[in-house]
């Protein structure tokens, strides 16, 4: 029995430059045998004592208002208490918030990334500054209250200043009470790959990263996790799932899941997909697997990794299993323990990889 | 077996210019091979030698022709490499024919190196054929080549058969005129024997193969033989040719080219140019031209991980079986740990052996730049050689230092003498002389040390003619230069490994620029590292490479858990990669960051 579900619409209006997730462009007839699919797999699973409901992708909200409606309904039989969905601003209209408020979604995560129209255009998105924020009162005039907002820093040309500004904009809006900040990585498989875009250098990284902190802590924000910032105490449930490596289903082709020791993948492939075809592949994990995996996750979290979990998921004392690289680690003021918790330090925390190969066998 | 219808002759090509596939059509059409035996290029072996192009161990093959003449020959081909490094493995090799194919490329000309070569086989009073190859070209211009190979070697090239090795074009004719042309083995079977040494290859079960050709006498199966020059004695257990395939005879006689095992263990009883003959009938004089080979450039090698020294040693041994130039001794460095100095006959000697152990024996190693052999004059008045930067006396003690000058041919087309100057130039280079061999193509000659050569002087030289600039080198002889060691400096602390010996007037603008390399090379860590540059003590360069503050996966991943998984991996298997140098994990490429320095 899992608490979490993830749902993947894997269509999006027009694709962005930085993306490679499993996306294609959306097409209506390929949409509508795909939902015949995807709602079946989602009515196999409706006894699933649901706690938090994520459906992401891709672009949700490029289904038309329709096919929204057929895939929420299917979801009607959860009774989720965070019910997100992504959304571009593009496409999210007002009957369709009317719709999501109506299915009970309480959540709606933004994928904003930049306020700057300069870097919009190169990032091949199609909204304005002011686009966004009309949008945000819509939503919230709709009765939606908890909005999390994605930013992306290290784009091509972005400056300091412009980020800090994007941000401070972004944190001083009352409206929204949760921020993602993520890096710009370059996947070959994106547009920006195939051009090759060259990324901010890693000092001008850095200070995007730890100035973007002040700035969104100076407004009242928490950083509970490392990409992570909220505030009303409205932190993401579900994502929070996957960080103290709880099992949570992953429905349709292009999601991951993970369920009694087996993590899986629903490779995207539409087509078989839509025959009904499709096979998971499957990762059978190891004791070993599993206890780095539940500490590469945790360590996200500022609470980090909860001894007593550990102890009762695997029978093991984490403090003994690990014990080489915590020493090592807490001597360098890396981690520390801290109310039955083993945490990452404010230096650490940034640095997490290069502690984390220490815990890999 | 009746001598005078024995021919033994060599090709000599420049790379590329087609020797292998010349061969390849040779053994073809004198049946030696059935065609679904053929690989490409059957001479060459290794597969080193496959991808790079180039032959790199000798082989030498026993061929039956059937001339016009109606006559059946022998032929015994006898592959040489085709690299600077193996001059006089080269001119041994050339000892053992009465011929040489010169194979010049239509569109091309002739090439430094392909000199280099020529000389060698008229040093041995060999009978040159030259052949123009690749004449189905577009671009081929084969009365410009003609004429070049008239003007630079003196040939007369009129007669030379105009050929295609790929198509198999007019080889035919090449055949006829080794027949023709090429002289049949002097000597006579009822000498003394002597047999020139001029390869030997390792056998598990067999010990040490040796290839000689029979000068002198004959040997056969069960004689004690006897190698001049190291004195090893030893009875001979079998002796045959090879067709490629080994076929195993009774006997050697005069003017034969095959193989002989004698359970020879250690290979350094067997010397390339030595003369094996007959304990109980010895020769009084071995041949001449025997020399003893001394390394010319000499590197570290470390195990990347340190418990895989002893593979290391192994592995340097077995390839020693098959190649006597390799030398090396264990050494330790303060940064690299337990490891071994090597010494080569040359530059792709050394990629070759460092690229084998990587490849053949799967063990990572870090190879340090690498150096010449420094003459040391010190103020007690006698002279040190040394062979690491790191072994350099104090500065009190030493009078002057001595480097080993090379003369240097490059031949390019005109336009690229500007370019080619200077960079001979930027290495500390000494004009000497400059010669046009035709209309449109000179050969230039430098008096260069070798310590600047074995720093990417010939991928400048390459870079700088988009690939035209041939070149070749001798060595002249040693040369007082203002020289002193260059210590680099991580983290407050000399890195031995990283050190070199420059030239004074260079080494304001190489340090810098080494510092510059390393701060790229080098990834930040968790704390700021101080680089710097000292000569004789004194701080000449320096740079930082800042702390890295964070190194996280920012990116939303959300479940995909594997995909976190995969980028910590190559996260450690980079680090793994890495050496541990006091505080500073250094990347094996820094240990040769030197190399390539005078890019920037």
């Amino acid at each position: 029995m899992s608490n979490a579900m993830y749902i993947h619409v894997p269509f999006c209006d027009s694709i962005c430059a930085y993306c490679d997730f499993e996306r294609c462009k959306k097409h209506p007839l390929l949409t509508s045998r795909w939902l015949d699919v995807i709602i079946k797999d989602i009515q196999d699973r409706k006894n699933e004592p649901i706690q938090t409901l994520y459906i992401g992708g891709g672009t949700p909200t490029s289904l038309s208002y329709d096919e929204l409606e057929i895939l929420l309904s299917a979801c009607d039989c959860f009774k989720p208490v965070e019910y997100t969905i992504e959304a571009n601003i593009e496409n999210l209209t007002k009957d369709k918030i009317m719709l999501l408020k109506e299915h009970g979604v309480n959540r709606i995560s933004l994928g904003v990334q930049s306020l700057n129209d300069h870097l919009i255009q190169i990032i091949e998105r199609h909204h304005s500054a002011s686009d966004i924020f009309s949008k945000i009162d819509e939503i919230h005039a709709c009765g939606i209250e908890n909005i999390s907002v994605d930013m992306i820093y290290g784009l091509p040309t972005q400056s300091l200043d412009i980020w800090l500004a994007d941000l401070k904009q972004i944190a001083s809006n009352k409206k929204i009470s949760h921020v993602s900040i993520y890096s710009l990585t370059i996947e070959e498989n994106s547009a920006f790959g195939r051009k090759k875009i060259e990324k901010v250098s890693d000092e001008l990284d850095e200070k995007m990263y730890f100035e973007g902190i002040r700035v969104l802590e100076s407004f009242g924000f928490e950083q509970y996790e490392i990409s992570n910032f909220c505030r009303y105490g409205r932190y993401s449930r579900h994502n929070s799932a996957y960080w103290k490596y709880d099992d949570f289903i992953g429905i349709g082709a292009g999601a991951y899941g993970k369920e009694e020791h087996i993590y899986y993948h629903w490779p995207f492939r539409l087509n078989d997909y839509i025959k009904g075809t499709l096979k998971r592949e499957e990762t059978k994990l190891t004791k070993a697997d599993e206890m780095f995996e539940m500490i590469m996750m945790g360590l996200r979290m500022k609470q980090g990794v909860s001894l007593e979990r550990f102890n009762l998921v695997f029978h093991e004392d984490l403090r003994k299993v690990f014990h080489e690289a915590i020493e090592k680690h807490v001597r360098s003021n890396h981690l520390e323990i801290m109310n039955g918790h083993l945490r990452c330090t404010c230096e650490g925390w940034a640095i997490l990889n290069s502690i984390l190969i220490d815990f890999m066998e | 077996m009746d001598q005078s219808k024995i021919r033994n002759f060599s090709i000599i090509a420049h790379i590329d210019h087609g020797k292998s596939t010349l061969a390849d059509r040779i053994l073809e059409m004198t049946d030696t091979v059935a065609l679904r035996e053929m690989k490409d290029q059957l001479l060459d072996t290794m597969d080193l030698e496959r991808e790079r192009g180039i032959t790199i161990k000798l082989n030498a093959v026993t061929l039956n022709y059937k001339a016009d003449d109606g006559e059946t020959y022998t032929f015994h081909l006898i592959d040489t490499p085709g690299h600077v490094d193996f001059t006089y493995e080269v001119s041994r090799s050339l000892a053992a024919c009465e011929g040489a194919v010169l194979v010049v490329d239509a569109a091309q000309g002739i090439e430094a190196q392909t000199l280099a070569n020529v000389y060698l086989a008229l040093d041995n009073d060999l009978e040159i054929l030259p052949v123009i190859n690749k004449i189905d070209l577009a671009s081929a211009d084969p009365e410009r080549v003609i004429e070049e190979i008239e003007n630079v070697i003196g040939l007369d090239a009129h007669n030379a058969p105009l050929i295609s090795a790929k198509s198999g074009l007019n080889v035919h004719e090449v055949l006829e005129q080794i027949v023709k042309l090429v002289p049949p083995p002097k000597g006579d079977r009822h000498n003394r024997l002597k047999a020139l040494v001029f390869d030997s290859a390792y056998d598990a079960y067999r010990g040490v193969i040796v290839q000689v050709c029979i000068k002198e006498g004959m040997i056969k199966v069960g004689d004690t033989m006897k190698f001049m020059a190291t004195g090893a004695e030893y009875e001979v257990l079998e002796c045959g040719i090879r067709t490629p395939k080994e076929i195993k005879k009774d006997c050697l006689v005069c003017g034969e080219v095959g193989w002989i095992a004698a359970s020879i263990k250690n290979i350094k009883d067997v010397r390339v140019g030595d003369t094996i003959t007959l304990k109980d009938a010895s020769a009084i004089e071995p041949l001449a031209g025997y020399r003893e080979l001394n390394p010319m450039v000499y590197c570290g090698l470390y195990p990347v991980e340190s418990n895989r020294y002893n593979d290391l040693r192994d592995a340097l041994e077995k390839l020693q079986l098959n190649d006597a130039s390799l030398q090396f001794e264990a050494e330790t460095s303060q940064a690299l740990g337990f490891g071994f100095r090597c010494g080569f006959l040359g530059l792709l000697h050394m990629d070759v052996i460092q690229e084998r152990i990587e490849r053949e024996f799967n063990i990572d190693i870090i190879a340090t730049a690498p150096s010449v052999v420094y003459h040391v004059n010190l103020t007690d008045g006698t002279q040190i050689h040394i062979d690491n930067p790191s072994q350099l006396p104090e500065v009190q003690r030493i009078e002057s230092i001595e480097e080993p000058f090379v003369k240097a041919t490059i031949m390019c087309p005109k336009e690229y003498i500007g370019a080619v100057m200077e960079v001979a130039q930027n290495k500390r280079g000494i004009y000497e002389d400059m010669i046009y061999l035709d209309d449109s193509r000179v050969s230039i000659i430098y008096q260069l040390p070798l310590g600047e050569i074995v720093y990417d002087f010939f991928d400048r030289l390459k870079s700088v003619s988009r690939g035209y600039a041939s070149f070749d080198y001798e060595l002249s002889g040693y040369r007082v230069s203002k020289l002193a060691k260059m210590d680099i400096l991580l983290n407050g602390e000399v890195v031995d490994a990283l050190s070199s010996i420059v030239h004074k007037d260079f080494a304001y603008n190489r340090g810098k620029a080494l510092c510059e390399k390393l701060r790229k090379l080098i990834p930040r860590q968790q704390f700021e590292i101080p680089i710097q540059a000292a000569l004789n003590g004194k701080i000449i360069a320096r740079t930082n490479i800042s702390a890295l503050r964070k190194n996280v996966l920012a990116k939303c991943y959300g479940g995909d858990i594997t995909r976190k998984k995969k980028l910590l991996e190559k996260q450690k298997e980079g680090k793994k990669r890495m050496k541990q140098v006091g505080s500073v994990e250094v990347p094996q490429e820094a240990f040769m960051a030197i190399l390539s320095v005078d890019d920037e």
